[in-house]
Formats: C-alpha cells, structure tokens, sequence
C-alpha cells in the first residue's frame, strides 16, 4: 500500500465519521411516532373530554406487543378529537427484549405502559401511579364500566393502589369456543355426530375410525392424536387438558386450588395420574402420535393441515394457519369440532365459565407522566360507550350504519375489506385500539341492543360453514358452542383467573422450576412404557415437591386469599 | 525438514527508563490510545459487577450503588445451589471441551484438504459456498436440523432405523449439537486457518518437492507447522471461552426430552437471572463464567509456553 | 535449478480427486440449507406450512419479497449499512493492526502488560445495563453515528489474529529497517503491512461482516439511524406471532404473513450483498501468496 494512499483513506475515514456524527441528529426517524407539538394543557380542570385550551398534548404510550403506529389513521383521530390526547406509540420489537429493564435502568419512563409481563417489575420499581382518586374524580365511565369488578383492579391486600386496568374483555360471552378437545368432522359424523363422554368412548372413536380408514385420500397415515410439546406450547396442549378434562374449573395455570384456598400442582390429583395414565396407553398404542415430543410446530402444523390428524388438544389460535390450508384444499371434513370432553360424564367442561375479570395486565399511568388528568380522562373516554364503540365499529357513516331500530350493522362490503386486507387495521383504525386498553367482551350489548364487539351471535352463525351448520341442525341447536355447560350453570369464583396475577419473586422464582420439572416429568411419564408409568409419574410429584412446591403454594393460596378478601 | 522461526529467541527483561519510553514512543503512541479506549468501553463497565453481590431486582434498581443491599456471596451461594447447576456445568464443558476438539480438529482439516485442492476454480466456489451456512441464522438452521435428525425425520428414513438422535437424553444430544454446529460454521471457521496458509513461504514448499518429499510429507511438515502459532493461539482463546458457550443454539436444538442435557450456563443465567428479575444472580453467574474463563486461559497459555509453542500472552 | 521445472508440472494424481469427491459432498451438503432458505422465500407461503422441506420452490411466488420490500423503505438503511459497514471495516482494520503490531513486538516494555488487558476483556463483560449506560448517559452516543464505530473499534480476537501473523514474518525485515533508520510506525506501515494481506484480508471480512450483520446496537442506541438488519429484524418481528398462552382475543393473528417465509426472504435480503462483495477479498487468501521479497 502506498502511503500517500493509505493516508488518504484514513483522511477519508475521519471525514466520513465527522460527517456522520454532525449528520447523525439531522436523519429522520423512520421507526417511532412522530415528534407532536408537546404544548402542556391546564391541568386540573374537570371537563368530560378535551382539554380547556382545546390544543392537543402527546402522552407517550409504550405498548410491549404492539406495532409501529402514527396514530394518524381516522379512528385515532376521532380519539384525539374527543379526548385532546395524541398517543406517541413506542413499542418492543421481540418478546424477549429488555426494554423494560432498560426503562427502569433509565428511570424513563413514558406516560402511559402497558405492562404485560413487567408488571411486578414496574411496581417494584415505582413506576406505576395509584390511579384510585383519579379515577374516583375523573374517571366516571371507567367506574361504570368495571362495576362491581373494579375491586379486582387493586394490586394487593398490603397495597390497594390500582396501578392498571385490565386488559381482558368485561362481562361477555363466548360464541365459540375450542372445547377441551378438537376432533374432525369425519371422525364424529361417522359417529352420527355423538361426542365422546368418556375417555374409553373417545378411545373406541379413534381406534375404529382408523381401523376404517387407516391412511387419508393422499395415502398418509392416520394419526389418532397429536400434541405440540416442544417448547411452551405443552401447557396448553398436555398441561391444561388433563386439569380441564378431568373437570378443573378455574384456571390457574398449572395450579389446583382447593376452597380452604390450599394450593398444589394440578397433577396431583388422582384423577389426573388416571388421565396421563391413559394418554400413556394411547402412547403405547400408537394412536397418540410418537413423534410429539420432539416435533416442531411446523411439522406439528404440517400434519394437521395434511388433514391425517383425527383429534388435538389445543387452542385454535395455535392451529389456525392449518385450518386455513385445510379449507382452502376443501376438505371441510378434516376440520375441527370443538368438544366440551370430559372424562367422565359428572365432569363439566369450563369452557364457558365466565372466570372473572382478568387482572394483572392492563394499561397503567407512570409516575413520570406529568399530565395524569389528561391521561386518566383519556382512559375514561376509553371505557365509554362511545369510546368503545369508536374502538370496534369505526366511525358512524364510514365504517357501520344504523337501521331504523338503531342497531349497529356493517355492510357487506366493509365485511369484506376486513377479510382480505390485512391492512384493514392500519387503514382505518379498528382493530389497533381495542386490546390492551378496557373493552368489553363479546354479547355485551348497549342502549341501543347491539353489541359493543363486532361478534354477534348473528355473524357468528352467519360464518358457519358447512359441517359447522350440518352439525347444528343434528344437535338441534343454534350455536355449536349451545351443546357446552351453559354459564348459568356455574358459580362465578371469587377470584379471577390466578395465572394473570403479577407475584412475587420468591414465587417466580420456585414457579420457573416447578414447570421445568413439570414439563419434562411429564413428557417421560407418556412416553415410558407402561409398567414404568407409575414410577415415573410419582419421581415428578416427588420432585415437584422437592423444590418447594409447598412454598409456592403457601404464596400463591394467601395471595388468593386476600384478592378475595378484596372484593368481598 | 523442520523450519525453524527466528522469533523465539528470548528477549531481555529490560529495565524501565525514560530513555526506553523515548525510544519506544513511536509504539506508545500506537497502542496507547487502543489502551484508553479499552478501559472506557470495556473496564468501566465493570462496574456492573457490583451487581453480583447485592440484591438487585426492578425495585432497588434504580438505587445508586451505595444504597442498594450488600449481600455477599449469597447471590452466588443461591446459583451454585440451584437444582439444576451442577447438570448445567457439566453440560457446559461437555460441550465445550467436544465443541472446541472436534470443531478446531474439523475446521483445520478442512482448511488443509482444500489448500490442496488443485483446481483453483472449483476451490474458490467450494470455499465460497462452504460458508453459507454461517450467514443461515441459527433459527433456520436449527429448524433444518430437526427435520433432518428428529425421530421420522429425513435422517431415520434415509437409514431406515429409528436413530433416536433428538430424543435420547443423554450426553448423545451434545454430539448432536457439535456436529450441527460444524456443519454451520466449518467453511468459515477455515477462513482464519486458510489465511495462515497463504502465508506459508510457497518456497518452502517447492524446495520440499526438490527434496522428494510427496503431498503427505509437505501436508505433514510444512503446512501444519506452518499454522501451528494460529491454530494454538485460536485453541487457548477457545479454552478461555468455554464455559461462555453459547446459548441460542442449545435453546433452539433442545426439546422437552433432551433439556436435562442441553441447559448451559449462558442460558441458566438467563432464565435464573433476567428471567426472574433477579440481576443479582444473572451478573453472578456471568461473573463466575468469566472469572474461570480467565483462569482456564492463563492455564492454557502457560502450557502452552511449557510446551515450547506460542503463547498467547 | 532444472530439477525444479520437471517438478514444476505438478501432476495431477488419484488423490486429487479424492478431494474434488469429497468436497462436492461437502457442498451438497452445505448448500442445502441455504437451497432450503431460498426455495422456501420464493414459494408461497401457505403451501410452505403443508411441508417445509424444499429445495425447489414448489409454487413460486414473489410475495415474500414483496412484503419485506413495501413495509418499509429500505433504501436508507441500505445506504446506512454500507456507511457503517465501509467505515467501521476501515477504522477496524487500521486501529486492529496497528494494535496488532505493537503487541508483536516483544520487546516492547508493556508488552506482555497491554497483551494480558487486550485478552481479558475478551471474556469479561459488566452486562446490557453497564453498557447500556455508559454509551447512552456517560458518553451521550445515543443516535450518533459514532455508536457504530466507537464501541467495535478494536476487536481483541482480530489483534491475536494479526498479531500471530505478524509473529511468524521473519525478524530480518524489521532489522534491516531499524538499521536504516526507520521509524516503528513507518515500519508498521510499510514493511509489514504489505506483507499481511492474508491476515488483513480475512479481519477485513470479519469486521465487514460483523458490522453489516449488526442490529442490537441499532435497537438499543441508535434507533434514528437505522440500518438494514435492524429494519429487517423489525419486519421479521412483526411478521412474527407473539402469542400470549390464554389469549382470547386473536384479531391479530388474523392476516399474518407466514413468518417463516418472511424470515427466509429476510435472509436471502440480508446476505446477498455479503455474497456479492466477498469474491474479491477472496483472492487474498485463497491461491497462496509468494514472498519473494524474503530470503531466508
């Protein structure tokens, strides 16, 4: 290399970086919202929406599971028309970055967070505002929207601050559901549509119709049942099954919690080692599918939507890309019914057991907010009706019209934009806005008798296709989901869902391995032979018990306990 | 016929002086700055080793350093303690001590049979594609690997028995995992020997020729030893990483079978530490890996300097 | 000599092509992942979820592309990769060499002193959050394009690289300068620089690489100065389904682009260019260099 040359490049290198640097403020954002005017409102005046001043002020809103939004599309629009309030939207880019972490690091924290699994960070830190007076001064819809389940929202017995609100639908029902167990048409019609009531019913299914019908049209073999289990997915789809199948009730994750609120590995109960008992007999027989262990989720995918997949256990969000795949081959058959199985015919499937308000996530106010009023008036407009229908339907005239009765209906044609653009969202609006912030469930209906959600009971029926309306007809019912325990028939629990609690680190801690041990004691205990599942099922009850179940129990039961006591 | 390098001569301690400096400034004023910018980007944040020794979650996080729980070693005591370290350990230098053998045993090899590829052309698009797959992130390439060795995976209905590689829990999966990993990273990790090679005096080789000696011979004695400096030094900086092995492969490899074995330390940390919130023991954990990196580092180089080869440091 | 010409003819014997065998196995079975990527980012997405193995793409499609290239514009990261990328391999390059040499020279006083600070760092770190810190509140790097350069300034492993390199010229060259009366750095410059282009050539790749391929630094300092794996990671991630175990509402999981797919496309987009630029650092270290200048 010829010095001249040599020093010429470094001269360049220096010069570039110097360009860079000076350059470096001056370059667009092309991720992140746009920078609004962030002109202070008079804080403190008690209107219902909007700010005196009537200018507009930007709260920052960091949302963990979001996506990149301007807040420029009509429905944020209309929001900030009404409340005075631009959202500046910050979000995460994976599910497993430290933004959190790094927030508490920095001390800088945005106006409004959605917490989603940092809660417990985020109050220990301080970071989060006790919203109880302000909602009590300001935040009239929001009492109304919570009711009686605004209790629900205090964090604790030693601290009832209400840090956030709930993320999770109020009230409502569900017009679908997955059932504790999925199984194919095919499977049922040959059946004359009768569903399994018991797990040697549910066997006899599956072993004749594959001695029917080993291998599907394209010459793959029958699989009587298979699970996802190689990563987290196996609580949903061997954890939960056996506690809901043997007629467990309120979920708490891999928790059983007895009334004198004791709590215990769900698998220890006896009817549970009976249920993994036969799962073990399926193992061995083949008919559950040998690979599940070990198989990734796409092969998992790949075999349900090849349609040689007889019955699964999970939820529907989980196999949806198959379904997909498996209407558009037109094999409607191979699709999936939802089940309320059980065990034995005394077990009631949950499914449509209305569990409480879910608590432990939600969208909070931070303490570094320095406009809260504007904040907790901008989360009130959130939970009125107008603001939830703005949320769900869009923008009256644009989006939905109104009959004559003053019922909410969409055309056609907005129907159909949303099915196929996947845009809509961004586009309009609807859709963005309505999860994390307050909303109510499905069937919730207003003044007016139409549904705050876009889901009726009307487009739900609507959508059925085929052997969806075929069943119907042979069970005589409107809705698939009628032939489930109906909510009436259940006691609401005192305490909502425990899963979503936040909790303490001595809990996560024991809680983290518990479900390692879980997961693996589990998986050996279904793929052992079967004299060897007795062994195996009580080393991981032993083991469970080894690293502190009971401790963790203790936590999680007074924790209960006190939630309870909160809303008695 | 050996060739010898003049550089191992010894050099005499000698004695500090200004004199020294005066002559030597040329090279201070090249290092130096490197060594000031060293200690601002990677020693100041040593500070964060603190960490390890208090109790630091999310709610005292914020404290300054003075002001938050002192507690000893007891972060230490809770990772050493914990259910599954000893496993974690143990599978950390399993795959380790497999990974940097078998990793640097094939890369050299690899690097040596392709320096005696003849036909130029087809050597530069094997090198070049040989490296592909270090660029596949390890997602995909993972993904690849289970369809391959998963039970009725490619693998088991090309041989025709159940070969059971994903599904042994056993110290099977960490052979598994090194051969993956091999197979990603073998046409990259030659560059660095096949780089050593092209520095080989080519005169060397011919005057072996002139000598009789046949490809073997020259491979043998003059290649070899030829990047013998390079391939120690790469060996003792390896030793130095082995228990920092990493963790995005053994979590995207591992399934609910084979985790008793595939847990390392890296991802221990993570779970134990980030994962619950709990900074103390994560920077704990991490402390403990470098402090015996270190230690195995200096060990491996003193050895090294016994054995007569170059030394690291 | 004539001895020499005869054995210049180099014949071509059975083992060579022994090694041309084995190496095409070690070709297919090194391109097939990379067929797999390729074939599965041109192939319609929902045909890809009934079976991801292959090598062809069954039904070809350009929508994954597609997808990647309207999200976002990826014009300006583009041309913000290759800045950091040339610059930071440049600044790399020189810094590590320079570096390089000063340790090779064993009788620099602080030799061994300034070895032993080099390598440990290699195996210490104070974490995300020291770090973190340091750049953003110490320093105030935070979307200064110097965050790029900066930090990666050095890279220890590229300096023991170099180094052993350097270690292995003969000591003859650098006596002969020092008698002439050269000074260090012009000996650095001019006597062993140009003798290690093997060794520059192969850090070169490594820092080139390693900046292009960078986007944690993007993510978590310099947000406004995005580059082009930073806006890919973030489409991929987006394309990407967070699910939350109990989650009842799955409005958003309706219209996803299969993240598979994208992800391949993303993989394609992101090592092309690594592909295109590399055949001309190649030569340096494949083909073996002469030194004729040494007679030793």
């Amino acid at each position: 290399m010829k010095l001249k040359k040599v020093k010429s490049l470094m001269v360049l290198a220096l010069a570039g970086c110097m360009l860079m640097s000076g350059c470096g403020q001056q370059v667009p954002s092309s991720s992140g919202g746009e920078s609004g005017s962030g002109t202070q409102s008079s804080a403190g005046s008690p209107e219902a929406a909007g700010t005196s001043s009537g200018e507009v002020i930007e709260l920052r809103y960091y949302c963990g599971t979001g996506e990149e939004n301007l807040f420029t599309d009509p429905v944020a629009q209309a929001i900030t028309e009404a409340t005075g309030v631009k959202l500046k939207i910050e979000y995460s880019i994976s599910s497993d970055d430290q933004k959190i972490a790094l927030m508490i690091a920095e001390q800088d924290y945005p106006d409004l967070i959605f917490t989603d699994d940092g809660s417990t960070s985020l109050v220990d830190a301080g970071a989060l505002m006790d919203m109880t007076e302000l909602i009590e001064e300001y935040g009239p819809n929001i009492k109304k929207f919570y009711g009686e389940e605004l209790d629900k929202l205090k964090y604790s017995s030693d601290d009832p601050s209400i840090y956030f609100l709930s993320s999770y639908g109020v009230g409502g029902v569900s017009y679908k559901s997955d059932g504790n167990m999925q199984m194919q048409w095919d499977v049922l019609k040959e059946n004359d549509y009768n569903y399994p009531k018991s797990l040697e019913e549910y066997e006899n299914m599956l072993k004749s119709y594959i001695a029917e019908h080993p291998a599907t049209e394209d010459g793959l073999e029958t699989i009587g049942i298979t699970l996802s289990a190689a990563d987290w997915r196996w609580m949903i789809t061997l954890g939960n099954p056996g506690y809901f199948i043997t007629g467990g009730q309120q979920d708490n994750g891999q928790w059983y919690v007895d009334e004198n609120y004791n709590a215990q590995f769900h698998f220890f109960r006896s009817e549970e080692k009976e249920y993994y008992r036969w799962l073990n007999k399926m193992y061995n027989e083949g008919i559950l599918d040998n690979e599940f262990p070990t198989q990734t989720h796409e092969d998992y995918v790949a075999k349900i939507a090849s349609g040689r997949v007889l019955s699964i256990m999970d939820a529907e969000w989980d196999y949806s890309d198959a379904i997909k795949i498996l209407k558009a081959d037109g094999k409607l058959g191979k699709t999936y019914a939802g089940l309320p199985f059980t065990s034995e015919e005394s077990y009631k499937c949950a499914s449509l057991m209305y569990k409480g308000l879910i608590t432990g996530q939600g969208v909070g106010i931070s303490t570094a907010c320095k406009d809260p009023v504007a904040a907790i008036k901008f989360l009130d407009f959130f939970c009125s009706d107008e603001g939830q229908v703005l949320r769900e339907w869009g923008i009256e005239g644009v989006n939905y019209l109104v009959d004559d009765e003053g019922h909410r209906y969409r055309t056609e044609e907005e129907i159909n934009w949303e099915a196929t653009d996947k845009d809509y969202g961004k586009k309009t609006g609807i859709g963005p806005y309505i999860h994390p912030f307050p909303r109510y469930g499905d069937g919730v209906v207003d003044s007016t008798g139409s549904t705050f959600t876009r889901r009726s009971k009307e487009a739900v029926i609507a959508e059925y296709d085929e052997e969806q309306r075929a069943a119907c007809e042979v069970w005589n019912v409107e809705l698939l989901v009628d032939i489930f325990p109906q909510p009436d028939e259940f006691d609401t629990p005192l305490y909502s869902p425990s899963w979503a609690y936040a909790k303490p680190a001595e809990y996560n801690e024991i809680n983290q391995q518990l479900e390692e041990i879980a997961w693996s004691g589990l998986i050996s205990s279904v793929i052992c032979s079967s004299t060897e599942f007795d062994a195996k099922y009580d080393k991981m009850l032993a083991d469970l018990e080894a690293a502190g179940m009971k401790e963790a129990g203790e936590i999680l039961g007074t924790i209960i306990k006190e939630r309870v006591a909160l809303v008695e | 016929m050996k060739v010898k390098k003049a550089r191992t001569a010894t050099i005499q301690k000698q004695r500090f002086s200004l004199k020294l400096m005066w002559k030597q400034r040329y090279l201070l004023c090249m290092s130096v700055p490197f060594v000031i910018w060293l200690i601002i980007f990677k020693y100041l944040p040593l500070w964060g080793w603190t960490m390890a020794f208090q109790d630091v979650r999310p709610s005292t996080f914020a404290l300054p350093l003075w002001e938050r729980e002192f507690i000893g070693f007891a972060n230490f005591t809770k990772a050493f303690s914990d259910r599954l370290f000893t496993q974690t350990l143990i599978n950390t230098l399993g795959t380790s001590i497999l990974g940097i053998a078998l990793g640097t045993f094939s890369a050299i090899l690899f690097a040596l049979l392709l320096n005696e590829l003849r036909f130029i052309r087809f050597k530069k698009i094997t090198q070049t594609i040989s490296y592909l797959p270090h660029f596949v992130s390890w997602v995909i390439v993972a993904s690849i690997a289970k369809m391959f060795l998963n039970a009725g995976g490619v693998l088991d209905t090309i041989s025709g028995t159940k070969l059971n590689l994903m599904s042994t829990n056993s110290m099977l999966i960490w052979v598994v995992i090194c051969f993956v990993n091999i197979w990603k990273e073998v046409g990259w990790d030659a560059i660095i020997y096949l780089s050593a090679m092209a520095g080989i005096d080519q005169g060397l080789y011919e005057a072996a020729k002139v000598d009789g000696a046949n490809r073997f011979q020259r491979m043998w004695h003059i290649t070899l030893p030829g990047i013998k400096p390079t391939a120690i030094v790469l060996l003792i900086m390896s030793i130095g990483g082995a228990l920092n092995v990493g963790m995005e492969r053994q979590i995207l490899l591992s399934n609910g079978i084979v985790q008793d074995h595939t847990m390392v330390l890296s991802w221990f940390a993570y779970i134990r530490g980030i994962g619950n919130n709990n900074y103390g023991v994560g920077t704990a954990i991490g402390m403990f890996q470098s402090v015996v990196g270190i230690t195995l580092l200096l060990i491996a180089n003193k050895i090294a300097g016994w054995m007569g080869e170059s030394r690291l440091v | 000599m004539r001895s020499s010409v005869r054995h210049r003819k180099n014949e071509v014997t059975a083992f060579d092509f022994v090694l041309v065998f084995i190496f095409l196995l070690i070709l297919i079975i090194t391109v097939y992942p990379f067929l797999n990527v390729l074939a599965i980012s041109f192939n319609d997405p929902t045909d890809t979820m009934r079976n991801v193995n292959l090598i062809v793409p069954r039904v070809f499609t350009l929508s994954n592309y597609r997808y990647i290239f309207t999200e976002k514009d990826l014009m300006s990261p583009f041309l913000m990769s290759v800045a950091r990328t040339v610059i930071g391999t440049l600044t790399g390059v020189i810094c590590t060499s320079m570096v390089a040499y000063v340790l090779s020279r064993k009788d620099f006083y602080f030799n061994r002193f300034f070895t032993l600070l080099f390598v440990i760092t290699m195996y210490v770190g104070g974490g995300l959050i020291p770090d973190y810190l340091l750049i953003t509140r110490t320093l105030r790097l935070g979307n200064n394009f110097a965050v790029y350069i900066l930090p990666g300034l050095v890279g220890v492993f590229n300096i023991i690289l170099i180094r052993s390199f350097m270690e292995g010229l003969p000591l003859s060259l650098q006596e002969a300068a020092m008698i002439d009366g050269a000074n260090d750095f012009f000996i650095w410059l001019r006597i062993i620089m140009p003798l290690c282009t093997p060794v520059i050539a192969t850090v070169a790749l490594f820092c080139a690489v390693g900046a292009w391929n960078s986007f944690m630094d993007t993510y978590l300092y310099a947000r406004n100065l995005p580059t082009l794996q930073y806006v890919l990671y973030e489409i991929m991630e987006k394309a990407t389904i967070k699910i939350d175990p109990h989650a009842v509402n799955a409005e958003q999981l309706r219209n996803s682009v299969s993240p598979l797919s994208v992800r391949m496309a993303i993989t394609i987009v992101a090592t092309v260019p690594i592909l295109v630029v590399y055949p001309f650092l190649q030569k340096y270290f494949v083909g073996g260099m002469t030194l004729g200048a040494v007679k030793d």
